[in-house]
């Protein structure tokens, strides 16, 4: 068998609203699958029907071949951490591990091995007997991390763990998943970010619940039919309302003090649109055609979604 | 089995560090039911002692000095005012300085001295409608026993027949109300401390977003909803021998029951306090929203226990609904424990009232809880 966890044509609805329509993943072992879509595009519902928080309308969940469609996952077998995972406050960083070491029925030395190993592992050992309220929002995300892995998941959820997280502890975070990758852990994981697509094996592109793409980073990056400008303008609001006059531009998305044009190939005519710039006042820097990233991607595939 | 036991185990060892870091629930939990009883237990009374009496005495005979001597010598009065006319005992009772005024007519003794009928007034302030029933049926014996002594005097060497009532006061024989409110106060304590602590528990965990994770663990949901009230469990008799040491120690109640018995009640009793609490925490979806329901249902509990108010007063719908209310049942239970020391077979309908709300408010909580985990 290919996958060690799948679904088949999973469907969710709110009322009238379908929040997930005929949803077919599969997660190979040992890989990261990023599920990357806006808020509302249904990750949430997704990782909840997965874990049988959530009944599906339609549909099946197998977990290694044996259908597990409305079971909740508690087994053991599956770690998930929310969106917003819930320490207790008011206890230590290693009050919590060993409350869900105790829950998960991990004892004795088992249990003081593995809470070493993943307090280290999550950078909090200097860390292990303050609150966890007077934890920052990136430690916060990594002592849930690491509650979530302390029995030891063969496949792991994660809903967002890196949202309103700061880059340094976003990019720890990273790390740890890249190494629970290296050791066969299975992982699934949402984000609004599409910098941490390129990181995946697979990436599913969701939006209004239903899968637009899917495939490697690269992959969908090849599908991708246009040309990507990048320039530098200043002021950028002035930049993009001159830029979105322009016919031969399509999307126009800021990226910091940069700006990516999404151009048909051959039709561009830069020297036009540097005049057009200049002559509103507006400073040009450096223009040069970059290889598209997952944002251009995916804002491309959106507005595909949408004019279909 | 063990399995669950070692699970409870940890769910309550984590409850209980969670309470001893909050220093000031902890605080409250210490002191509260302290102040409580020591408080309420001065303050809630219903003998009416001391109502302030005017007097508008027309007359000033000796006679009519004598009868109000004899109102200044009972307990219930307290001779506040001599008035002076009828604007005066208006102004007076609207003003609310006096509770009630003696109205002496002029000719009081002339007319007694004649063996003729005499009226005299009492002007009470009906407001506070029990005090000054209180007030008219002592007024009255003052009145009547006074009225004997004169007939008394004037056959003077006639026998006469005699009828006077000898009252025993069983239990509480020098009737202080205080002994029969305090232990209530014990059991309202008692009530509001796990019903609210209980309300609010399963809640916080649903605010913060602990119990959806508890639900992906192994973790049941019977063994979820026992390591959240034991906890209580423990914690409400704490608080109980608390509030008992004050009650016995500082203010004398006699306590003539069995401490068996009364520990078993009390067990029994948390039973539905918790469970009512566990109902209002799946019903709840904020701690707020759980402040409130839990306010809600103690109104009624306390005001329909018999706590104030005796419950043979009410209508009878009233009366019946009373059934349902845990309160009941428990209330009757401590006082009777504590002044009369009845047995257990004096409490049949109670055990069986609190031994069936108890379990159905339980199952209930655990039904709920399960529908709304989905």
């Amino acid at each position: 068998m290919k996958y060690v966890f799948s679904t088949e044509s999973l469907s969710k609805s709110y009322g009238s609203v379908e929040a997930l329509s005929h949803l077919d993943i599969g997660l190979e072992r040992g890989t990261i699958t990023g599920m990357l879509g806006p808020n509302g595009a249904g990750k949430t519902t997704a990782m909840r029907l997965l874990t049988g928080l959530l009944r599906p309308d339609e549909g099946r969940i197998l977990l290694g071949g044996e259908d597990v469609t409305g079971m909740r996952a508690s087994s053991g077998r599956i770690g998930y951490m929310p969106q917003r995972f819930s320490l207790y406050h008011d206890l230590s960083v290693e009050e919590n591990l060993k409350f869900y070491a105790n829950i998960f029925g991990v004892r004795g030395r088992e249990r003081r091995e593995r809470t070493e190993q993943l307090l280290h592992f999550a950078r909090l050992t200097s860390f292990r007997r303050r609150r966890a309220s007077a934890l920052s929002g990136g430690m916060k995300q990594k002592l849930a991390l690491a509650c979530t892995l302390i029995h030891t998941p063969e496949i792991l959820l994660l809903d967002e763990p890196t949202t309103g997280v700061d880059p340094i502890s976003r990019m720890e975070l990273w790390q740890i998943l890249l190494e629970l990758k290296a050791d066969g852990t299975t992982i699934l994981v949402s984000t609004p970010y599409m910098d941490e697509a390129d990181r995946c094996d697979e990436v599913l592109v969701l939006s209004d619940g239903i899968i637009l793409d899917r495939g490697t980073p690269v992959e969908l990056r090849s599908r991708f039919p246009h040309e990507i400008i990048e320039i530098e303008a200043r002021p950028v609001g002035r930049a993009m309302r001159i830029l979105e006059q322009i016919d031969w531009i399509g999307d126009v998305v800021p990226f910091g003090t940069r700006l990516h044009l999404t151009v048909e190939g051959g039709r561009e005519d830069l020297d036009e649109m540097r005049a057009a710039l200049s002559g509103e006042g507006v400073e040009v820097g450096t223009v040069q055609t970059a290889s598209p990233g997952m944002e251009d991607v995916f804002v491309a595939l959106a507005r595909g979604a949408d004019t279909a | 089995m063990l399995k669950s036991l070692r699970i409870i185990g940890h769910l309550i060892r984590k409850e209980f560090i969670q309470a001893f870091r909050d220093h000031q629930m902890l605080g409250m939990m210490f002191i509260m039911p302290v102040i409580q009883v020591l408080l309420l237990g001065y303050a809630i009374t219903v003998d009416v002692r001391d109502l302030s009496l005017g007097v508008m005495d027309y007359d000033r005979s000796p006679e009519s000095r004598q009868l109000v001597e004899d109102f200044r010598h009972n307990e219930t009065f307290d001779l506040d005012r001599v008035m002076s006319g009828p604007d005066e005992i208006r102004d007076a009772l609207d003003r609310g300085e006096v509770a009630a005024v003696l109205v002496i007519p002029r000719g009081f003794a002339r007319r007694l001295g004649r063996n003729e009928s005499v009226d005299v007034q009492l002007l009470l302030d009906g407001v506070d409608s029990n005090a000054s029933l209180i007030a008219f049926n002592h007024a009255r014996g003052i009145v009547e026993s006074y009225s004997l002594d004169v007939l008394r005097k004037t056959l003077v060497g006639t026998p006469l027949p005699d009828l006077r009532p000898r009252i025993h006061v069983l239990y509480n024989p020098e009737l202080i109300s205080r002994f029969y409110m305090i232990p209530g106060v014990v059991v309202v304590l008692l009530t509001m401390l796990t019903t609210l602590m209980t309300g609010l528990g399963l809640v916080r965990e649903r605010e913060t977003g602990t119990l959806e994770q508890l639900s992906v663990t192994p973790i049941r949901t019977v063994e979820l909803l026992l390591g959240k009230i034991l906890p209580f469990v423990l914690i409400a008799f704490f608080v109980l021998a608390i509030a008992l040491t004050v009650c016995l120690v500082w203010f004398g109640v006699p306590m003539r029951g069995s401490w068996t018995l009364l520990v078993l009640f009390s067990l029994l009793f948390l039973l539905n306090t918790l469970g009512m609490g566990l109902l209002v925490s799946t019903v709840a979806h904020t701690q707020q929203q759980a402040v409130f329901m839990v306010w809600f249902l103690l109104i009624f509990g306390i005001l329909m226990s018999g706590f104030f108010f005796p419950i043979e007063n009410m209508p009878l719908l009233m009366q019946r609904l009373t059934y349902l209310n845990p309160l009941r049942y428990f209330m009757a239970v401590v006082r009777e424990l504590f002044l009369k020391g009845s047995g257990m077979m004096s409490f049949r309908v109670e055990t069986m009232g609190l031994m069936i709300l108890g379990p159905v408010a339980m199952a209930l909580a655990a039904l709920r809880f399960r529908k709304r985990a989905r």
